[in-house]
Formats: structure tokens, sequence, C-alpha cells
């Protein structure tokens, strides 16, 4: 048989896994921002994958269409059936939206929590390897996306952004949630109980919503919201609804499950939301 | 024109591994089961065949690199796991007659190699606390599937591909 590494291979296969290991300790690191070049390697990979994926996400949308149409009927007798429903909750958001600007205005409190600016992307990538569930939007800084930010669907929260670079964003799903990356969350009730969305439960396929206290009172269908404490997240995008309650191993504070509103894994069209407050504050620091 | 062949093969076996993956209908087994798409691996392989060891190694260090920046942000796994396969993937195949059935069950070896490898990182850094048997049944298998599906119905029109390349190549 003959040698499979030379003598100086040998060597040079040391010395690569000694830079391997140094690496993935530098890519460990908790980081704030990416370094140029892997932001400019990312810009230019999204492009050329926009460049392929258009034509396969037509193609793949088609055959989608072709299969939905199967359902339409069922579909439609359902949705005429929400449309009055609809309508009658229109009427009452309206009534609530003007309460709440004549109530605000009352008391000179311009900006909320709550209100946020959306930016419009469209997923162009996904981690093929889905050891994290994560994908690539065509959206970066230059269109105004930072690292945190929420990411949403019409259904709910699905993520959030994990590093932006120039012009294209890395989002983590909700389905790839780590102990690192908390969500502050409440859930709506005649009392609000915060807690903190931990991770998520592959199994059951729903959220862990944990550090609730014991005493906190919490049902089952109660709709999980972002609280908007601590980080960039606007103030009520909702998540999802409890499905069971629980005492946590130590029996010192209670974990809910939460089944979250949006499908965690088909994501193709998202919003990048960006908190009011946050923009007016960096314009009012610029301007001055 | 013709330099430019290769490479664009590298990057389309490259891009479609993603596109794949993003156009998959996410229903319940592709919640339960994974299928990763190696077919930038499996080019490799048939490249390291071609064209020998040591250009196959470039190809697989630079397309790791770039598989690491942009997909797992965890730098240096796949461009070193690329490149060591490449060299090994040259190696061996100077011992075998090449045949239609010995670049299938390389490829193969070279997937499950690269993942079981994969998820040894995992593991160790702590992302992961999947035990063997879990790995081997929601992930390697389907893997396993998908690219021999893949390499069923590829492999003969990649390596005639390959064939012409070098063909023209060593005509210049």
């Amino acid at each position: 048989m003959p040698q499979f590494f030379g003598n100086k291979r040998l060597i040079f296969l040391l010395v690569s896994i000694v830079i391997l290991v140094m690496l993935i300790g530098f890519s460990l690191r908790s980081r704030e921002e990416l370094t140029w070049p892997e932001q400019f390697v990312k810009d230019t990979v999204g492009f050329v994958q926009l460049l392929f994926g258009k034509p396969a996400q037509v193609v793949a949308g088609f055959l989608e269409n072709v299969s939905d149409l199967r359902h339409t009927y069922e579909e439609n007798q359902l949705l005429k059936a929400r449309l009055e429903e609809y309508a009658a909750l229109q009427a009452e958001v309206e009534s609530l939206r003007q309460e709440n600007e004549r109530l605000r205005a009352l008391l000179d409190k311009k900006e909320s929590l709550r209100d946020f600016i959306p930016i419009q992307a469209t997923v162009i990538g996904r981690n093929p390897d889905r050891w994290r569930e994560t994908v690539i939007v065509n959206k970066g800084a230059q269109h105004g996306v930072k690292k945190d930010m929420a990411v949403i669907t019409p259904a709910g929260l699905v993520g959030k952004v994990q590093h932006a670079s120039q012009f294209t964003s890395t989002v983590q799903l909700l389905s790839a949630l780590d102990q690192n990356n908390r969500i502050s969350a409440y859930v709506q009730g005649n009392e609000n109980v915060f807690g903190l969305i931990e991770g998520y439960d592959s199994k059951r396929r729903e959220l862990i919503l944990g550090e609730i206290p014991i005493d906190a009172k919490v049902k089952e269908k109660q709709k999980v919201l972002t609280s908007g404490l601590g980080g960039v997240f606007p103030k009520g995008l909702p998540i999802g609804e409890v499905t069971e309650v629980k005492p946590d191993q130590y029996g010192l504070t209670q974990v809910i499950y939460v089944k979250p509103f949006a499908n965690l894994y088909d994501v193709d069209d998202v919003m990048i939301v960006k908190r009011t407050i946050d923009a007016t504050l960096q314009e009012e620091e610029e301007a001055k | 024109m013709n330099k430019w062949r290769l490479p664009f093969l590298a990057v389309l076996c490259f891009v479609s591994e993603s596109i794949l993956v993003d156009v998959w209908p996410k229903g319940d087994v592709y919640i339960r089961y994974f299928f990763v798409p190696r077919f930038f691996l499996i080019f490799l392989v048939l490249m390291a065949v071609h064209f020998g060891g040591t250009r196959a190694m470039g190809y697989g260090f630079i397309f790791g690199f770039l598989y690491d920046v942009v997909y797992t942000e965890l730098l240096g796994v796949y461009a070193f796991a690329y490149a060591l396969i490449a060299y090994g993937a040259g190696k061996v195949m100077r011992w075998f007659h090449q045949n239609w059935l010995v670049l299938f069950l390389m490829s193969l070896l070279a997937v499950a190699v690269l993942d079981s490898y994969v998820y040894g990182i995992q593991l160790l850094i702590g992302r992961t606390d999947w035990p063997f048997a879990v790995f081997w049944g929601r992930r390697l298998w389907p893997t396993l599937l998908l690219n021999a599906v893949f390499l069923l119905v590829f492999l003969h029109p990649l390596e005639r591909w390959m064939a012409k390349i070098r063909r023209s190549e060593q005509e210049e």
C-alpha cells in the first residue's frame, strides 16, 4: 500500500487543523458585526443566488399554485364565513385606533414602542446543511437593516436578523433559537405576564416561554406577543398561542409552550421591522 | 470560453444546493427529516478523479470557504473538509478502475464522511445534543438517499461533461 500522507503533508495537515480550530474559535465569539471580507463574499454570492434562484422560485411557485387550486373551493367557503366577522372587527379596530390617537394627543406622547417601519424583503437562499435554520434575504445594512431586528410575516414573528451585511442579511428563524438569543415576550391577559422565549421544542414544534413567575395565572389559548423590552423589537408583534403551562424542572418558575402563528419553516416574503422610536432617535443624533 | 466551463459547473452545483432546500415543499417530511443536498461534494469527487487531486483541492478550499462564510458562519469547517476529501478522492481513485459503480459508491462515501464530520463538529461546540442514533435516523440516511437519487440521474451527464472539458483542455 502506498503511503497516504508524506511527512511534509502530515505537518501541513496538522497546521491546517490548528488553523481550523482557531477559525472556529474566532467565529464562535458572539460578534456584533461580520468582517468586511465576509460581508463582501455574502453579498456577491447573494447576487449569484438571486440570478439562479429567481427562475427556480418561479417554477416552484407555479407548481405550488396548481396544487393550491384543488383546495380553492373549500377555502372560499371558509373565507366567506369569515368575511362578516372581519367587517365587524375592522369597525372596532378603527374606533379603537381613533380613541388611541386622541388619548395620545391628550398625553402629548407621540411615539410608542408599537410603531414600526416595515422593510420588505425576499428570501434568496437558505442554509443547505440546516444545522441552524437560517435564511438569506435580499435587504441589508444599506436598506436600514441592523442586527437583532425582528423579522415577521403577516401571520406573526418568524425570526430575527442574525447578521446584516451591506446588501443582504442572514435571518435566524425562531425554530433555530438558542440560549444566547432570547426574545422578551408577554402573555396578553387582564394582567400581562412577562417572560422570555428561550428555545424551540422541535418535537412539539412549539416555542418555549420561560421565566414566568410561579404565581402567574396563564390559561391556554391566550396570546403571546413581543414585549418590546430590551433590544430593538417593537411591542405587540404576535408570536403565538399558549398550549400548555407547567412548572419548570426546579419548580421555581413556570414554562409555557407557545404554538407559533406563523409557519416557521415556510418563509418566502418577509418584513424586517424597524422601530420608529429608534429611527427618530437616530435622526436626532445625526442632526446634532 | 473553455476556461470558464469548469468554474461555471462548480458555481451551479454550489448554488443549486441552497435553491433546492429553498424550494423544497416545507411539509412534515421537511421538518422531521434533513435532506441535505451535497451536489458540490459530488462534483468535487468527480473533479478529483478527472483533473487530479491538487486542482480539486483548490476548488474545494475556495468553495468550502464560501459555504462557511455565506451559510454556516462557522469559518473553516467546510473549507477544511472539502479540501481534505478532494485530496483523499484523488489518492484513492488511483487504486481503482474507474467505473460507474465505483464512482457512485465513492461519492456516497464522501457524503457520509462529510456529514459525520460536520455532526462531530456541531456536537463538539455544543450546537446539537443529538445522539448518534438520531443523527443516523433523521439526517444521515435521508441525506444519502437524496444524494443517491441525484447521482443516479446526474452522474452520467456530469461525467460526460467533465470528460469533454478535459479533452478540450488537453487539445489546447
